[in-house]
């Protein structure tokens, strides 16, 4: 590189950072870019960062049609110009050198090219023969409108419900929490609260690996001499134990015993919010079978079921010492100060997942700590639009969009409404869950396995299922089973496909996402993809157009329309099914807008497409003032911000399952894991994530900065259980569990520390996966498996043989 | 060649300070901006990323040094090694 452009790139890069240091110190309008170098060739735009649920926005710089530069974006609330390491190398995520550039076909056991008119052929013909043994598995990557579009095919095109996102695997708990304590989904508070809040309470979140920069966030206060305390309450030590106040280690599934230690000292200690309780909240239980709404409750009954959690006994469950328990009721027991908890997979990916989301959202309201900026239960997500396309879109198998059910009659009528297909079209039977949906797809037919086809988009189920030998590598031996799979890499998916999409991935397309905040998010495309690389949603279009010309009566509209009909300003019909047309039409803009009228029912009510062209994403509900402008919300049901709350009320839980605006405080007991350790597996094994790795690695592991810091995965273990079975620092041994084995590199004093009697192993490496091992028992409600808890052993690698220790 | 800015976040304490940035300026990597309140932009060209690695555990391990955050990230300069084959 000549010198000119180097000094170029130091001086852009400082003044990227000076600009940010301005905006902190408020010497610049936070309102405004960096003005672009004239002599910098480079064009910028905005997106959001492709990675975590976070949702970071960042300015893309792109030059002779590559990506060639990212920073954080100073306009964006979210991130205010930071990133994490992720972020920032999140460029070069297109460029690996193994992108898939060209459809491949199965022939003879080999991935064979062929072109994308055989491909769409291929898929078509598969359904036409069996339309309801069909099915679409997403994930929280898709965009808004790649999931409207394959849930519109599935549910409005082939009557057919078995679509289901991998965010089955990482929020759904979340999602029954806030559906069974407020009737609808998602946090009321929003990021704010952490700028707000005087105690922050981390439930089995390593935030500061996992969500950093909403870390970088709170660390930033501390440094401007604010007081936050923060509470890291876990089962390892992590990073973000390095930076809290208080560390309440606790054994693995008890944190529904802390949580009902808490409401039970609020009770006993008279410190609950009387008012609050009386006013705006009622009791519930579960049923002996477990159910989304159980049954009523009174308060007496409430309290005589929280009897027996004393700070004791739950230190005796938990192992969490009783004057820290007591340390929490305190906490949450005071008026003067202002407590925000958040969670991710720690409760989620949890057989009782359901209950420690109700249970944590019940000590805040109990307490009263709700309804205001810092005082509010908020769940993370891990991925990009889980809450945009998964949840709000309704592409899991029992949902229609916006927060519409597949049980419901009048929802359904409703959605073909919208649809203008024929009453009736929507098959009123849920579809299979996602691990359902594997299950059956891995059984043989003549067995029951009910699912022989299924078209895989933006995931990687081959790595990310749980207990992969049983819900994926059984389809080896199946020979009528067709595994599709639309990816931008080779993967464990892959591996096991008969046909393989290539697809556009992230800046290579337009887009929309909606991140953990509520905050819906738009960007456009702005390189082209690699080879023959297609658009996800194209793919859906293009598929559904096959199936339209081989006759197939779901396509077709009230109408006899093809289902996805889009014309262009001038009212001239555009063929997006033919990829060359595709761009001749904003087809984002065409299906957001036709989504945005599912969004006012449960309140989520969306802006204008061009709304979010203008903005750094926007939090719903986002309501047009008399002036005509769009206004965000940042807490909902709370009177100061949100405008569906009625004048005087205060609070207005509107959405309220006992219809009468109040929410519901659940009692749930602590119950044992699914399986836990004993004398043949002695270790509890947990699993998870690192900061340089996003999920199943498949694009950071193609970044050299990114695989050069955590090149492999590992196994965490304590140095006292090491050195007990004469195990090295780096030795790599054999773990071990009812469902499978794997070698892995012990690492006894890295940055998480397990206690003793546990492990932890990170899902990101495709050479080793963890999930061969896990167990994944589901919760009951959310259907979501659990995969911090299983039972282990580890096995000392001998000289010749396989020492069991 | 990757360059990277970066913000520093300076500990508290004018003495402390100064000695941060005194070693901060001793780098040759680092290219510095004016400090403001407590934080500190600054540009840093390395010549590959195990040498990016190496000062950013260095800087975040400096007395005085309270965080490191990066902004941006330039790849243009490594992006040749890297592309996928075109079209
Ligand atoms: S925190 Fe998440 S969204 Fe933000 S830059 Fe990192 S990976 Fe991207």
């Amino acid at each position: 590189m000549n010198l000119p452009r180097r000094e170029f790139l130091r001086a852009s890069a400082l003044a990227a950072a000076s600009a940010v240091v301005a905006q902190r110190t408020g010497a610049a309008d936070a309102t405004t870019s960096p003005a672009p170098s004239p002599a910098d060739g480079i064009a910028w735009d905005k997106a959001p960062c492709r990675f975590c649920g976070t949702g970071c926005h960042v300015r893309v710089g792109v030059k002779d049609g590559k990506v060639v530069a990212i920073q954080g974006d100073q306009l964006a609330e979210v991130n205010k110009g930071l990133l994490c390491v992720k972020g920032y190398h999140v460029g070069l995520a297109l460029y690996g050198k193994d992108r898939l550039t060209t459809p491949l076909l199965r022939k003879n056991g080999k991935l064979e090219p062929i072109s994308w008119d055989e491909a769409l052929d291929t898929i078509a013909k598969r359904v036409m023969a069996a339309p309801d043994k069909f099915a679409i598995y997403g994930s929280g990557q898709w965009t808004i409108p790649e999931g409207y579009a394959a849930n519109k095919l599935m549910k409005g095109g082939l009557s057919n419900n078995h679509i289901d996102p991998n965010a089955r695997l990482c929020m759904a708990s979340a999602v029954t929490g806030y559906l069974s304590t407020y009737g609808v989904d998602e946090p009321a508070g929003c990021y704010d609260d952490l700028d707000a809040c005087d105690v922050l309470i981390l439930w089995g979140n390593n935030m500061a690996e996992m969500h950093p920069v909403l870390f970088s966030r709170v660390i930033d206060r501390r440094t401007r001499g604010q007081k936050v305390t923060l509470i890291d309450i876990g089962t390892r030590r992590t990073r973000t134990t390095e930076f809290s106040d208080h560390y309440l280690e606790f054994k693995p599934q008890s944190d529904l015993a802390i949580l009902n230690g808490i409401a039970h000292l609020l009770l006993k200690n008279g410190t609950y919010d009387a008012k609050f309780v009386e006013r705006f909240c009622n009791f519930r239980q579960d049923t002996a079978a477990a159910s989304l709404l159980g049954d009523a409750m009174t308060f007496d009954a409430y309290k005589a079921a929280l009897e027996p959690y004393t700070p004791e006994y739950v230190e005796k469950i938990s192992g969490v010492p009783a004057e820290k328990i007591r340390l929490l009721g305190e906490l949450f027991g005071r008026k003067d100060i202002r407590i925000t908890s958040v969670w991710c997979m720690g409760f989620n990916q949890h057989s009782r997942g359901t209950n420690a989301n109700r249970l944590c959202h019940g000590i805040h309201l109990l307490s009263g700590h709700f309804g205001k900026h810092g005082d509010a239960p908020t769940s993370l997500t891990g991925q990009p639009s889980a809450c945009g396309t998964a949840r709000e879109v309704g592409t899991m198998c029992h949902f229609l969009p916006g927060g519409r059910l597949i049980a419901n009659a009048e929802h359904r009528a409703e959605t073909e409404r919208i649809w203008n297909v024929p009453p009736g079209r929507i098959n009123p039977k849920m579809g299979h869950h996602t691990v359902l949906l594997w299950e059956k797809f891995c059984t043989p037919t003549a067995q029951g396995g009910d699912i022989s086809t299924v078209w895989v988009q933006v995931t990687n189920p081959g790595q990310s299922l749980p207990n992969l030998h049983k819900l994926f590598k059984a389809k080896r031996g199946l020979p009528d089973k067709f595994l599709i799979v639309s990816e931008v890499y080779p993967t464990a998916t892959t591996e096991l496909a008969d046909l393989v999409l290539p697809s556009a991935m992230w800046v290579e397309k337009n887009g929309m996402f909606g991140n953990s905040e509520r905050r819906t998010q738009q960007w456009f495309k702005m390189v082209n993809p690699p080879g023959e690389a297609r658009d996800d949603c194209w793919q859906t279009i293009a598929v559904a157009r096959k199936l339209f010309e081989l006759g197939h009566p779901g396509l077709k509209d009230k109408e006899d329309k093809f289902l996805f009909t889009f014309k262009n300003a001038a009212g001239t019909e555009v063929p997006a099914w033919d990829w060359k047309h595709y761009y001749d039409v904003n087809v984002d803009r065409a299906l957001f807008e036709e989504y945005r009228a599912f969004s006012r029912y449960k309140h989520k009510d969306l802006a204008p497409y061009d709304e979010y062209v203008k903005a750094r994403g926007l939090r719903w509900p986002v309501v047009q003032q008399a002036s005509g402008a769009w206004r965000e919300t940042k807490f909902r049901f709370a009177e100061f911000d949100d405008s569906y709350v009625k004048r005087g009320a205060g609070i207005q839980f509107y959405h309220s399952v006992t219809k009468d605006d109040k929410a519901l405080i659940w009692f749930a007991p602590y119950e044992k894991a699914a399986e836990e350790p004993d004398a043949d597996f002695p270790f509890w094994l947990c699993t998870g994530r690192v900061l340089e790795h996003w999920h199943t690695g498949t694009m950071t592991m193609r970044i050299p900065q990114l695989s050069g810091a955590m090149p492999h995965a590992y196994v965490e273990m304590h140095s006292a259980d090491a050195t007990e079975r004469s195990i090295a620092n780096g030795e790599t041994i054999l773990v071990r569990t009812r469902r499978g084995q794997l070698r892995l590199p012990v690492w006894t004093n890295g940055r998480g520390h397990v206690p003793r009697g546990s492990l932890f192993v990170p899902f990101f490496d495709q050479r080793l996966l963890v999930n061969d091992l896990t167990l994944g028992e589901p919760d009951p409600i959310s259907k979501e498996p659990d995969y911090k808890k299983c039972a282990a052993t580890v096995v000392k690698l001998g000289a010749g043989r396989l020492n069991s220790v | 060649m990757p360059t990277s800015g970066l913000i520093i976040t300076l500990q508290p304490g004018s003495a402390t300070q100064a000695d941060a940035v005194g070693r901060l300026r001793a780098r040759p990597e680092l290219t510095l901006g004016e400090v403001s309140d407590r934080w500190l932009p600054v540009a840093l060209e390395t010549r590959d990323d195990a040498e990016s690695r190496e000062v950013y555990d260095w800087l975040m391990a400096l007395p005085g040094v309270a965080f490191v955050d990066v902004v941006s990230v330039n790849f243009e300069p490594t992006l040749s090694l890297q592309l996928h084959p075109s079209p």
